[in-house]
């Protein structure tokens, strides 16, 4: 019974969590002061500036501009309509072939790239990374869409330029200004199949000196959805129970011109969720329920010369995580405070070197490990970006982490592209890139009190990558982009969560290593055609990854691929326009995948087909009313993407969507 | 290069068994009246119960043949019914030919013909089940938890319908059970008393104080009863579950009528499980502090030199011939289980699934 019991704990300390309100009143009272001093320069005689300001803004330079050579997918660039509240696992599921293992519909949703865990891939906001420092990852179902209005997700381990966890990948999530572009505004209302209610609202104002964003929403659902299960009278039809969920966003962003060269941001971002969490096929419903809120400030300074720029930025998070069931309860709160800042020397147009220092505090609340803890992280970095003639690009760049008591190794990274061919109509670019990652360890596996291990190392990771890129015009209507790119990555160190028989416990080891590669190949055609317009994006993903080392009890043998890693996973998207219709559609292939249980058993592979179909309304010049349909799960299919967590059959929902300039 | 996976691992793990030709016609899918198993109850297999991953309905059993030393199929439910059997695995009940299984968090039992492994029934509606029990002709015993901290109780089921015709009410966190001289002893793990229940009339006659924690019961040859008290710790319902309180276990030996006058030995510390028998039934053996003990019924100590340093998920004996099977359990990885001879000398091991936790002999 102990050990069922520790079996409990192991669960819940991975399902992690946490508390609440005292941080809402100091949120809101920044925010009240945010836009009493963000307001003010705006009562100034501001046409006046407007007009007097130059054309030339203040442009820093982009941290992507020093990650050359890898391969970026941008999810938020179609401009279809996804219904509101949708997250960042849902888009990223269904529009891409990258693989979510999602727990349920809305439920936990951690992402694999390139055959690593929920650990290997950094999510930055505005630069900051915003994984959950207790458990190290990020649940993707707790990002809705609505608040950032850019989400790239660069593939290939990055250490040197995005830090921690920047092992398979990283999801780099900002909201771009676009100045001048007067007030505009969307309210959008949704409904949809097992008690889905959805609204959002976006406003968003900017002249030539202040750009001002405020997105909110938020969805529930009741997710009664029916599934089939076998059951010894045959297959049974049952109804999902307790996987109802609760969830809303409110993000701010102001961006402030001073003066002609530098600006000032100050961004906050409120994430809140409560969540049922769905049970098992055949498992008993114990009531389990998540609260997750997350806090996120920041405040960011930058100045740019002509030949040099300089930029700092804080951050202060909170994250809780709550659970509790019938038997137990987790709470856990974290405060991350975090500052970076920058230095750039631009030399000419063709050569850029930045330094920065950034330094992270840690502070988790004691109800967790029984006591207060902290952890202090620095980094200092140096990125360099060369263009020694047009069409070659050069990045070097170079990263060490200081982390309490442990050495962390120094991790480059070296990328290139160099565009070997070009006609009027085509070009076609090499790509390549070599890069060390590291991955922290998290709190819990320094901290948790049964088993933590404060000793151990960080994981540490090498690849390389090669791709190339082809463009081609074939007429002014016909665009068609290319990129296939080969990668290879060994992570060694892979921290692995084993029973020590002299404690009883379950404790973290370095004990596997991991060599992940494939290849990742897409392909995306634009075609207009007088009032028609149509983009189509076919993508695929081979990913092999295999232990190489590792634990002799593991269940993982060593040359098996990893449990949750598809071999095969392919999306297609096309988004159409003819006059004021528009049709979506997203089909996804995922490849069957290995499950924990053992015994070779798979989890089969499944093919699901969205679709949207849109008409918009001009109602005056400035108005309009967007109506959609959206059709999820179209074939009807009865897949799971977590071993024995039901998805919904076919289902949809109607958006209307009202839009003012 | 990539690698080649096994399309049909049931078949290839029947074929390497040496059941080629039975697999061969089990794929004849015209030929549905031949069954994938057809076992004896000749005491030449073992039923290994893999618990499976808490929270996920993967729990299996696998099936280990003596003769020809080596696991026949680790997922024996599935290949013969097609389906999940749920979500932990705690126990089996060997009744004639037929199984009983007891599957905890699956809220259920599901009941097996032991020959082919074919599912006759699920009984369901039971509420934490941990055990079951033959109490008498057409009737089993289930012990129930129902819930953390509240009144556990036994379920009656009648076998011929495979229906619970009713439940009885006895102490917290009932657990293993015996059924001695017409009786029916009840382990309730959450206290220190054992609930005697008549099976004739499902009544519960008498409640025996015995010390913290009782799991498990044995009789030995001299009719004796044998009760393992494990301690009670108790651990904070929160994150990270810290350990409140805790007390020592001990193995009595119960005096029935009196059970003030029983024989107790205490251990130093909590956590004593798992009371088990030879096959003459005059020696006893247990699990504590990462060890399992062997103690002839007629000592008036309990042992201080282990007879297996190692630590267990689960142990059995071998009715027989007395061969040890202990289980290893990693919460990651693949279990295994390791054979000993009756002196403690390994023998072989096996790998199985998630969990193992325990071994019925077949």
């Amino acid at each position: 019974m102990v050990r069922v019991f520790a079996s409990c704990i192991w669960h819940h300390c991975l399902a992690w969590l946490c508390q609440p309100y005292r941080s809402a009143l100091l949120l809101a009272g920044l925010l009240l002061f945010a836009g009493v001093a963000f307001a003010q320069p705006t009562s100034s005689p501001l046409t006046d500036s407007v007009q007097r300001l130059p054309a030339v803004r203040v442009q820093g330079v982009r941290p992507s501009r020093f990650a050359v050579g890898s391969r970026v997918t941008a999810v938020l660039d179609s401009g279809a309509v996804l219904p509101t509240g949708s997250t960042l696992a849902e888009a990223l599921a269904s529009r891409t072939p990258l693989y979510l293992k999602e727990y349920g519909p809305g439920q936990l949703a951690s992402i694999s790239i390139r055959g690593t865990s929920a650990q290997h891939t950094a999510v930055l906001w505005n630069g900051f990374n915003v994984m959950l420092p207790t458990l190290g990852q990020t649940d993707f179902s707790l990002l809705p869409l609505s608040a950032n209005t850019r989400a790239e997700v660069q593939h290939g381990p990055a250490g040197a330029t995005y830090g921690t966890g920047a092992v398979g990948g990283t999801v780099l999530l900002s909201s771009g200004v676009v100045w001048g572009a007067g007030l505009r505004g969307t309210v959008q209302t949704d409904a949809g199949s097992y008690g889905l209610r959805a609204g959002s609202a976006e406003g968003s104002f900017s002249n030539q000196r202040i750009a001002v964003r405020t997105a909110a929403s938020y969805r529930t659902a009741d997710n009664d959805f029916p599934y089939s299960t076998r059951e010894i009278t045959g297959l049974v039809r049952r109804r999902q129970e307790n996987a109802a969920l609760r969830q809303w966003s409110l993000a701010q962003d102001i961006v402030l011109r001073v003066g002609q060269r530098s600006e000032v941001q100050a961004s906050a971002w409120l994430t809140d969720a409560d969540r049922q969490i769905q049970p098992s096929i055949g498992s008993a419903n114990t009531h389990a329920q998540q609260w997750d809120q997350s806090r996120r400030l920041l405040a960011g300074y930058r100045h740019v010369a002509s030949r040099h720029e300089t930029g700092v930025k804080v951050a202060w998070f909170e994250d809780v995580l709550n659970f509790r069931n019938d038997a137990t309860s987790s709470n856990s709160t974290v405060h991350t405070t975090q500052a970076q800042a920058d230095h750039t020397v631009n030399f000419g147009t063709r050569a850029s070197l930045r330094a920065g220092v950034e330094a992270q505090h840690f502070a988790v609340e004691p109800q967790l490990y029984r006591r207060e803890v902290t952890e202090n992280r620095f980094a200092g970095y140096a990125l360099f970006r060369y263009d020694p003639r047009p069409g070659l690009r050069i990045s070097a760049n170079l990263r060490q982490a200081v982390l309490p008591g442990r050495t962390v190794p120094l991790t480059p990274t070296l990328g290139t592209e160099w565009q070997v061919w070009q006609t009027t109509r085509q070009q076609l670019t090499l790509k390549a890139s070599t890069s060390r990652s590291y991955r922290a360890p998290t709190l819990n596996e320094r901290f948790w009190p049964q088993g933590g291990d404060p000793n151990l190392l960080p994981e540490s990771g090498y690849g390389y990558e090669m791709g190339l890129q082809h463009s081609y015009t074939t007429t002014p209507q016909l665009t068609l982009t290319s990129e296939l790119t080969a990668y290879r990555q060994l992570v060694d160190n892979w921290v692995e969560w084993a029973s020590d028989p002299r404690t009883g416990y379950t404790t973290p080891r370095n004990l596997r290593q991991v060599r992940a590669q494939g290849l990742e190949a897409s392909s995306q055609a634009k075609w207009r055609l007088g009032r028609y317009r149509l983009s189509a994006r076919a993508s695929y993903a081979l990913t092999q990854s295999e232990k190489t080392k590792g634990d002799a009890a593991d269940q993982l043998a060593p040359g098996k691929q990893l449990a949750y890693v598809p071999l095969h996973s392919a999306a297609l998207t096309t988004d159409q326009n003819w006059r004021n219709w528009q049709l979506s559609s997203t089909l996804r292939y995922t490849g069957s995948r290995s499950i924990y249980s053992g015994n070779g058993q798979q989890l089969p592979a499944y093919l699901l087909l969205n679709a949207t179909m849109g008409y918009t309304l001009k109602l005056s010049s400035s108005l309009g009313l967007l109506i959609a349909v959206q059709g999820f799960n179209l074939t009807n299919r009865n897949y799971q993407v977590y071993e024995a967590r039901a998805m919904p059959p076919r289902w949809g929902s109607l958006s209307l969507r009202l839009m003012w300039r | 290069m990539l690698p080649v996976y096994r399309t049909f691992p049931l078949f290839s793990r029947l074929f390497l068994a040496g059941f080629g030709a039975l697999a061969l016609a089990s794929c004849d899918s015209d030929d549905e009246t031949s069954p994938i198993y057809n076992l004896s109850k000749d005491g030449s297999n073992v039923f290994v119960l893999n618990e499976g991953q808490y929270g996920t309905p993967n729990g299996e059993v696998s099936l280990f043949s003596k003769s020809s030393r080596s696991v026949i199929d680790n997922s024996t439910f599935r290949t013969v019914n097609q389906r999940d059997l749920g979500d932990v695995v705690q126990s089996m009940l060997v009744v004639d030919e037929q199984g009983y299984v007891v599957v905890n968090n699956s809220k259920k039992v599901e009941v097996i013909n032991l020959r082919t492994f074919a599912a006759v029934a699920t009984v369901t509606g039971l509420e934490q089940p941990r055990y079951a029990i033959a109490a008498a002709a057409g009737k089993v015993y289930i012990s129930e938890w129902v819930a953390l901290g509240g009144t556990g109780r036994v379920a009656v089921l009648d076998t011929r319908t495979n229906t619970i015709t009713k439940t009885i009410a006895v102490g917290r966190q009932p657990e293993g059970m015996l059924l001695a001289n017409g009786k029916v002893y009840v382990a309730n793990s959450d206290e220190n008393t054992v609930s005697v229940i008549n099976p004739a009339t499902d009544v519960v006659e008498a409640t025996l104080p015995v010390q913290d924690g009782p799991t498990s019961l044995v009789q030995d040859q001299t009719g004796a009863i044998w009760v393992l008290c494990g301690g009670i710790t108790r651990y904070g319902t929160t994150a990270p579950y810290p350990v409140l309180s805790s007390t020592p276990a001990n193995l009595i030996k119960l005096n029935t009528t009196t059970p003030a006058a029983s024989l107790v030995l205490p251990f130093t510390s909590g956590g004593a499980s798992e009371l088990r028998l030879n096959s003459t039934k005059t020696q006893l053996y247990y699990r504590y502090r990462g060890a399992v003990y062997q103690m002839s019924t007629g000592a008036a100590a309990l042992p201080t030199t282990p007879l297996i340093r190692r630590s267990f998920y689960g142990f059995n004996i071998d009715p027989a011939d007395n061969t040890i099977y202990g289980s290893i359990a990693p919460y990651s990885g693949t279990g295994k289980f390791i054979r000993y001879q009756p002196t403690g000398t390994a023998i072989d091991s096996f790998n199985v699934s998630l969990l193992p936790n325990g071994f019925v002999f077949y």
